[in-house]
């Protein structure tokens, strides 16, 4: 099968669903003519038009307050946040408008919208563009949250994110862009809700999303070597979460590690950890492991940001320690 | 200010202590480090130093009492001050005895908790499901978790020892019946009537009475009474042996080394006077005969019936009298006359294959001999090893009567004689 990598997984994804459907629309800073500074969009502008793919000004709370209006009017916009680290800035339209508008007019009204938003650090890019906000959307009923590891399933995710009719948190991370991996030419979706397991093992489930599911992998394959037997899961889609797929591994590893890039205080792993011991505690034959990034400020300087976020040694430290 | 002396915690298990003496009066000044007061627990007695400066201002639980761990025993605090009413819990430490520890513990704050947990198995959900699920008893599981938690690994273990499953109501009955499930030898599931098969008969009892309250009396008397000491000498019995051959061959009758022994035996006792004595009534009385009974063993029993002058005997005397008192003793004809008057015993346990054992003397006797089994062994003899049929010979005495040198004198003489009977002759 053909590689390609995960930015250009989204980029088809973005441009099949525009020719499929004359309703998705782009909007966002340098989507248009640079063609994004990923280049995720290049040549979209030339192709669809300026009327289907908006450049606009540096102005987060106004274009995502716009999209959300275009979604409740019938289009069904794609925003992209250069980085998730602006999201904070237009929490109102996403919290308080998106989020809420289906419930509040009793379905009457929809939100077709996908916000797009790279996170995540590695690229020395400091404090206010390298974090991972995942927390901040999780914690929101009336939005979905997506977070891909690979470019198979950012392509499906994103395909399926786009049709969706409630608002989508597309998180992607920055480093997975040139990350290489099989995409078939045909089309296919993947559904939101669904998990998946990476790798199988019967001493230990690790549960990850996004980067940490590469680590996690690669932590497994270590693991291998010293007798323990991960199983990996990938979440892909954090809210509505698949617990089916993770009871089924507890009860088969009966030891657990839930990793997040994210810092640890409040993150999204203590809540999976904390749905696992409501749920499956009788299951469970060691307390549930976080590994997550530090409580700090995500530090530029390349050894210091090294250190904040887990890597694949501090998953194995973590599976060591409940596999004791 | 008051302050509570409390029952300390000497060990894991305990779990109440009983007081079994004060060194220290009310009133009396207690320094920090003195010896306060001595407590016994179910293993051990305990001299307990006080942690605490001050008089002793109130006792609460009295010498021969039984406290609970952490229960308040004394009142240690200033001279004159008052006790406050509080803390005057003696009736209630005495209730508080019928209960367990944690219970106690509660209204004592904070040691409530550190007795709870001492109580607590840890073990993860997973493995008390798996427990539960295979009917195992979690407090007979090793944890081998961090901090000694039992995991699901403890439990696989232990049940691949155990037997894997039992029912509910097997359990009940074998925690009723006191029988170990993992002794029941069982593929499968084991029931209720595995478990009341495998119930041990209760303990019978039946009055002492017949010979046996005899020999209970007797052993317990000699034991009591007399401060045994035991010697043992190694003895070669190749000229025993041999001599018993020549017998054999010039007689044509059979020959042991019974009568050989119980000749030597009586031989050395003419010689040595003192063992052959008895401490009666705060005197010594040396006997003029040499009287040796001969332990023979029944079915239930012992009995020791006498040959009377065995130093006048000659061996084929001798073997005859053995041989005709043990066949009146098994079959139960011997006359009172026969097994009274002794003034020594030897007693033989080597058919049994013993190598060493500590008889007890047979009174009013103050001395009994044992003897062993003859078995080859490496011995050296002229710088060679060799092998010699050797056998031990152990006399137990009264060390009131005996002195050890006495007796190892006995025991030498006696070894010089098996070893060269032809000093017999002399």
């Amino acid at each position: 099968m053909r590689e390609i990598n995960y930015g250009q997984a989204i980029s088809e994804a973005m441009h099949e669903e525009m020719v499929r459907d004359g309703s998705v629309i782009i909007l966002g800073e340098d989507m248009g003519v640079m063609g994004s500074v990923f280049g995720l969009t290049k040549g979209f502008m030339d192709e669809f038009g300026a009327h289907r793919v908006i450049d606009t000004p540096i102005s987060e709370a106004g274009f995502t307050g716009m999209a959300v209006g275009a979604a409740m009017r019938g289009l069904r916009p794609i925003v992209e946040l250069m980085y998730v680290d602006f999201a904070p800035i237009c929490l109102d339209p996403i919290v308080n408008q998106a989020a809420k508008m289906r419930y509040m007019t009793g379905g009457q009204v929809k939100v077709p919208l996908v916000i797009r938003a790279p996170g995540g650090a590695g690229r020395r890019n400091a404090g206010q563009h390298s974090q991972s906000l995942e927390a901040l959307f999780t914690h929101i009923p009336g939005l979905k949250v997506v977070a891909p590891a690979t470019p198979y399933d950012a392509k499906g995710l994103l395909k399926s994110a786009i049709r969706e009719d409630d608002p989508v948190m597309f998180l992607e991370h920055k480093i997975l862009y040139a990350q290489k991996g099989e995409v078939p030419e045909t089309e296919y979706l993947i559904p939101l809700g669904k998990a998946d397991v990476k790798r199988q093992g019967k001493d230990v489930t690790i549960i990850a999303y996004s980067r940490q599911v590469v680590f996690a992998l690669e932590a497994a394959k270590e693991l291998a070597a010293q007798g323990i037997e991960a199983e990996v899961i990938d979440l892909r889609t954090l809210v509505p979460l698949d617990w089916e797929t993770i009871e089924t591994s507890v009860k088969k590893t009966h030891r657990v590690v839930v990793v997040q890039e994210a810092v640890k205080r409040g993150g999204y792993a203590g809540e999976i950890a904390t749905q696992i011991m409501e749920n499956a505690f009788d299951e469970l034959d060691a307390p549930v492991k976080r590994v997550a990034g530090l409580n700090v400020v995500l530090p530029f300087s390349p050894a210091l940001e090294d250190a904040a976020y887990p890597s694949a040694k501090d998953i194995v430290a973590g599976v060591r320690d409940v596999v004791k | 200010m008051a302050t509570e002396y409390k029952m300390p915690q000497l060990g894991l298990t305990m779990t109440e202590g009983t007081v079994t003496k004060w060194f220290k009066a009310v009133g009396d000044t207690v320094a920090v480090g003195e010896v306060l007061v001595e407590v016994a627990t179910d293993k051990i007695t305990n001299q307990l130093e006080s942690n605490l400066a001050g008089v002793l201002l109130e006792i609460i639980v009295d010498e021969g009492a039984t406290a609970p761990v952490q229960a308040v025993i004394a009142i240690i605090g200033q001279p004159g001050e008052k006790v406050a009413t509080a803390t005057k819990a003696a009736p209630v430490v005495t209730e508080l005895l019928q209960t367990t520890a944690p219970e106690v513990a509660e209204p004592r704050g904070a040691y409530s908790a550190a007795v709870s947990i001492a109580g607590r198995i840890k073990a993860s959900p997973y493995a008390k499901k798996l427990a539960a699920a295979q009917s195992v008893d979690l407090s007979v599981v090793t944890g081998t978790g961090p901090g000694g938690r039992i995991v699901e690994r403890d439990i696989r273990e232990y049940a691949m020892q155990a037997p894997t499953k039992a029912s509910p109501l097997a359990v009940k009955v074998a925690a009723e019946h006191q029988v170990n499930l993992a002794e029941i030898q069982k593929e499968t599931r084991i029931m209720k009537a595995d478990v009341l098969a495998a119930v041990k008969p209760a303990t019978v009892a039946k009055p002492l009475v017949g010979i046996r309250k005899v020999i209970a009396e007797r052993m317990a008397l000699s034991w009591n009474t007399a401060p045994h000491v035991h010697l043992t000498v190694e003895v070669d019995m190749t000229a025993v042996l041999g001599l018993k051959e020549n017998l054999v061959r010039a007689t044509g009758q059979k020959a042991s080394v019974t009568e050989l022994v119980v000749k030597c035996a009586a031989y050395a006792l003419r010689e040595m006077p003192v063992i052959n004595a008895s401490l009666m009534d705060n005197q010594i009385v040396m006997h003029e005969a040499v009287n040796i009974g001969i332990a023979v063993a029944l079915d239930d029993g012992l009995i020791v019936p006498v040959v009377r002058n065995a130093d006048q005997k000659n061996l084929s005397q001798l073997r005859e009298a053995i041989v005709s008192l043990g066949g009146k003793a098994r079959s139960g004809k011997l006359s009172p006359d026969e097994i009274s008057g002794g003034t020594f015993t030897v007693t033989n346990l080597g058919m049994f294959g013993t190598d060493h054992f500590t008889p007890v003397i047979n009174p009013p006797e103050s001395a009994i001999l044992g003897v062993c089994r003859i078995v080859e062994k490496p011995v050296v003899l002229a710088g060679t090893i060799v092998t010699r049929p050797m056998s031990n010979f152990i006399l137990g005495f009264d060390h009131r009567l005996i002195d050890g040198a006495v007796g190892a004198k006995f025991m030498a003489r006696l070894r010089e004689l098996l070893e060269n009977p032809s000093l017999l002759l002399i």
